[in-house]
């Protein structure tokens, strides 16, 4: 819209231009045929005024360039009213200048709103009147004799070119304007034209860069697709690289548990070796020791001796012997090396074995208390490795009570299943440990004091021997350790 | 009724000083220090009704002995006392019916002599 508003503008610019080039020429021609009207009767002040209007109107046509559009019309108006003036002053009601009154609005209404242009013309009314008034007052006087002036011919003819020139004027002005204005209804029409012509343009442009986007869009669909592929591809053999992980990981664990079997296997074999040989070497001098005893009784019974203390002594000699040979076999059957499953193991008799080794870490320090169920409790097995799961469990019951404490060792039996509780007073495992106690090579004692296979081995008898092992420990009260087997 | 006769063969003089110590009031006990003396026994005297070895001796250990004794005698019933657990081979002897029973050192006089007084019942 600023754009037409300045091009308005520059319309009554230059119609104003060549408003005052036609006011400049239309005034000379006037003023020439006033010259012959009143030259030389009616020749005086007012044609002169009127050359220097001319001269003034020549001199803004001159700068008309670069004079503002509305000084231009206002001069002009301004030229009119001083001529009307003049004229009137001149010739009274005869003055043919009537016409300018007609003309200024007209010449305004061009430039400026309605409005002003109506009040242009009151305002050229007024002085109309003023002037009307003036003479009829008497105050001023017509300086021609009406008659005169109204009969000679050149007033006529003066009249009948003002008439002209002044229309003339007037049509030229309202030509010039609307042909400026056509002019430029055709250049915005052009523009018009042109624009549709750049839209029609742009639509294409559009329309080529949404398919572009269309084409770029499905592009960029496929290669995510493509990525999406890859991606579950890759996820699949990260699958597969966990899964192998995974067993890798229990192969491991295997090899490990494989190895501390090993280790243990070899340790208890030469162990065993070692034992046998050792209870052998110690089961003769028992044998020397009870033969001699009951050699001895025989013959203090034989023979008169009576006291109370032979007795005494004797009985100390065979209770002796009878720990001493306990424990030897103890050992021999802990370190047994079948590998049978077809043995009659008699669990009581086990876990006595086993508190008759640990006698020496036990005594004076842990009491030992048994409740064991009333039958006598077997199950078919391997009697040696389970005197080794017990034995384990036992050292590490014993282990864990530093100072006095107590094992409850508990049996029962109940639904075809063998129970054995271990209890012990000692500090107990760590619950975030619970779970790792059965592992090979965990241990919590300090290095070189526990190799971290004990209850491994355990477990792993349990389990040969279709048993489970529990535990249930409480931080600094002790742990309880639940071994079941079911009967075979 | 004759005591029964029992060959008792250890390469330990003190065990058969005290086997036969702890057996002869009720028995004959003969003894051995190895298996080729005990042989030599089992072929003169052909009334032994019972044979005690050891397991571990010089020369032949106790289940050569026997094996070889079984030969000469095999109607009557042999043991083995050692110092020895029960293994794999004694465990074999077993099973194999080459020795009636085994007795672990220190023996139990008891044990033993229900074991002969039972072994006599049928003959």
């Amino acid at each position: 819209m600023p754009e037409v508003l300045i091009n308005v503008n520059k319309i009554k610019n230059q119609v104003a231009n060549q408003v005052v080039t036609a006011f400049g020429v239309v005034a000379t021609l006037i003023l020439f045929s006033v010259f012959l009207r009143d030259y030389p009767d009616h020749f005086g002040f007012h044609f002169y005024a009127q050359c220097v209007l001319l001269a003034s109107i020549w001199i803004v046509a001159f700068y008309k360039n670069k004079l503002s559009l509305e000084s231009k019309i206002y001069f002009l108006v301004v030229c009119l009213l001083l001529v009307l003036v003049n004229s009137f002053i001149y010739l009274g009601f005869l003055a043919s200048a009537k016409l300018y009154i007609v003309l200024a609005p007209a010449l305004v209404s061009y430039i400026q709103s309605f409005r002003r242009s109506v009040l242009f013309l009151v305002g050229f009314l007024l002085v109309y009147m003023v002037l009307g008034y003036l003479f009829v007052s008497d105050v001023l006087q017509v300086h021609v004799m009406a008659n005169d002036y109204i009969l000679s011919p050149k007033t006529w003819i003066t009249e009948t070119i003002l008439i002209f020139l002044v229309t003339l004027c007037l049509l030229y002005v309202g030509n010039t304007y609307l042909r400026a204005l056509v002019k430029n209804l055709n250049i915005i029409k052009d523009q018009n034209k042109i624009l549709t012509e750049k839209e029609a343009e742009l639509t294409l442009h559009r329309d080529n860069l949404e398919a572009l986007v269309h084409e770029k869009t499905k592009d960029l669909d496929e290669a995510l697709q493509n990525l999406k592929v890859s991606n579950d591809e890759l996820l699949s053999k990260n699958e597969i690289i966990l899964n192998k992980n995974l067993e890798l990981k229990n192969t491991l664990s295997d090899l490990k548990q494989a190895q501390a079997q090993l280790i243990h296997s070899e340790k208890m074999a030469s162990l065993g070796i070692l034992t046998a040989g050792v209870a052998h070497e110690i089961n003769n001098p028992l044998n020397y020791i009870l033969g001699g005893a009951t050699g001895l009784e025989s013959i203090v019974s034989s023979s008169n001796i009576k006291d109370e203390n032979v007795d005494f002594c004797l009985d100390a000699i065979k209770t002796g012997v009878q720990r001493a040979s306990s424990i030897v076999s103890g050992l021999n059957q802990m370190s047994r090396t079948n590998d049978t499953y077809d043995e009659v193991c008699d669990i009581h008799e086990i876990l006595d074995n086993c508190v008759s080794i640990l006698t020496s870490k036990l005594r004076d320090r842990v009491e030992i208390v048994k409740n064991y169920g009333s039958n006598p409790y077997t199950i078919l097995g391997n009697t040696g490795k389970l005197h080794q799961a017990f034995l384990n469990i036992l050292n590490n019951a014993s282990q864990s009570i530093e100072g006095a404490g107590t094992i409850t060792l508990t049996t029962t039996f109940a639904d075809e299943q063998t129970t054995v509780l271990i209890a012990d007073t000692g500090h107990g495992i760590l619950p975030e440990n619970l779970n790792k106690v059965t592992d090979p090579f965990f241990t919590t004692r300090d290095p070189g004091e526990g190799t971290g296979l004990g209850l491994s081995i355990t477990d792993t008898i349990i389990t040969e021997h279709k048993g489970t092992m529990e535990f249930q420990s409480e931080p600094g009260a002790g742990t309880t350790v639940k071994v079941e087997f079911s009967k075979h | 009724m004759s005591k029964t006769k029992i060959l008792y063969v250890d390469d330990e003089p003190i065990n058969l000083m005290l086997f036969k110590l702890s057996l002869s009031k009720n028995h004959a006990v003969i003894t051995a220090e190895n298996g080729e003396k005990g042989l030599e026994i089992l072929s003169t005297t052909p009334d032994v009704d019972v044979v005690f070895s050891d397991m571990r001796m010089p020369i032949m250990d106790g289940l050569e002995f026997i094996t070889e004794a079984k030969k000469l005698m095999p109607a009557i019933p042999y043991y083995i006392l050692s110092g020895f657990d029960l293994n794999a081979e004694i465990q074999n002897a077993l099973d194999n019916k080459l020795i009636k029973k085994y007795f672990q050192k220190p023996f139990d006089l008891n044990a033993i002599s229900s074991e002969i007084e039972q072994s006599m019942k049928p003959n």
